[in-house]
């Protein structure tokens, strides 16, 4: 193919394959039925291997700032996290949320104060 | 929303699909270049239509409508939910009967169409499939026709590059 007319001519020869024959049923079901599940079964999977993740580097946050707004974002100090973060859920609100979850899975466990041994009968 | 004008609405949803829902999966297709997620990018846009009820209102059908699935699509891959760059090798080109395609040209245009950017995919698309010129895809797209232009022979020139380096390792 020399020419842009020999590549055009080559590309006419074909086309954009169709669509498959249950789409048009998909189209007309309502949204919140024909929603597909996989994606979130896929998000809520990363989301639990981020969170491991990020509790197994010892992801360290900066203290919180007063305003609870989308200024959490401003907390994340580790690039990679906050990367991996929006490559799941996007940018905006639902990053922050999904922040807010990894957080929670990464804080360490409050320690309980070893019991104190007392001698009631002295 | 009274339920005869529910079912109006929906057959007119229906009708539309049937006019323009092969082009706009195609279009949606090339601009993805992963099947599953143009037709998610289709589905999205009618269920929109059934939801809002706009579908009663559109005039230029077939323009609203690529506008529409083209949003829908851009929106995608700026949220990175397609698989374009894994290509799970379901065929983007299929032969149109008839014109003297052959299995193995498929493949290799196939792979030099995954090999352009998506703004030029697009352009050839448009221009080659949908039949457009370069002022009205500059229409659509909001950008100049030299803009187009330029990505159109951008485009070409490296589907050329690809096939002929293919055509010396062969």
């Amino acid at each position: 193919m020399n020419g842009d007319h020999d590549l055009e001519a080559a590309l006419r020869r074909y086309r954009p394959a169709a669509q498959t024959s249950e789409l048009r049923a998909r189209v007309l079901t309502p949204a919140t039925q024909a929603r597909r599940t996989w994606p979130w079964a896929v998000a809520a999977a990363a989301l639990l291997a981020i969170a491991v993740g990020f509790s197994a580097a010892g992801g360290r946050v900066a203290p919180a700032p007063a305003d609870e707004s989308g200024a959490a974002l401003a907390r994340v100090t580790d690039p990679a996290a906050l990367d991996a973060l929006e490559q799941v859920y996007g940018s905006g609100l639902s990053v922050v949320m999904a922040y807010t979850t990894v957080l929670a899975a990464a804080e360490p466990a409050p320690s309980v104060a070893p019991a104190v041994e007392v001698e009631p009968w002295r | 929303m009274p339920e005869r004008s529910s079912n109006d609405l929906t057959s007119l949803v229906g009708r539309l699909y049937d006019q323009h829902g092969t082009a706009l999966y195609r279009y949606a297709l090339m601009l993805l270049a992963d099947p599953a997620a143009a037709e998610d990018a289709v589905q999205q846009v009618f269920a929109s239509m059934l939801s809002s009820g706009v579908a009663t209102a559109i005039q230029h059908d077939r323009e609203y409508l690529r506008q529409a699935v083209r949003n829908a699509c851009y929106s995608m891959l700026r949220r990175r939910v397609t698989r374009a760059e894994v290509g799970d090798g379901t065929p983007l080109l299929e032969m149109v009967p008839g014109a003297g395609g052959s299995p193995d040209e498929r493949v290799l245009l196939e792979q030099a169409m995954r090999g352009l950017t998506v703004d030029q995919r697009e352009v050839v698309h448009l221009h080659v499939y949908e039949g457009l010129t370069f002022q009205e895809i500059a229409t659509m797209q909001d950008a100049s026709i030299n803009t187009v232009a330029g990505r159109y022979r951008a485009a070409l020139q490296r589907m050329r590059q690809h096939l002929s380096a293919k055509g010396e390792r062969a």
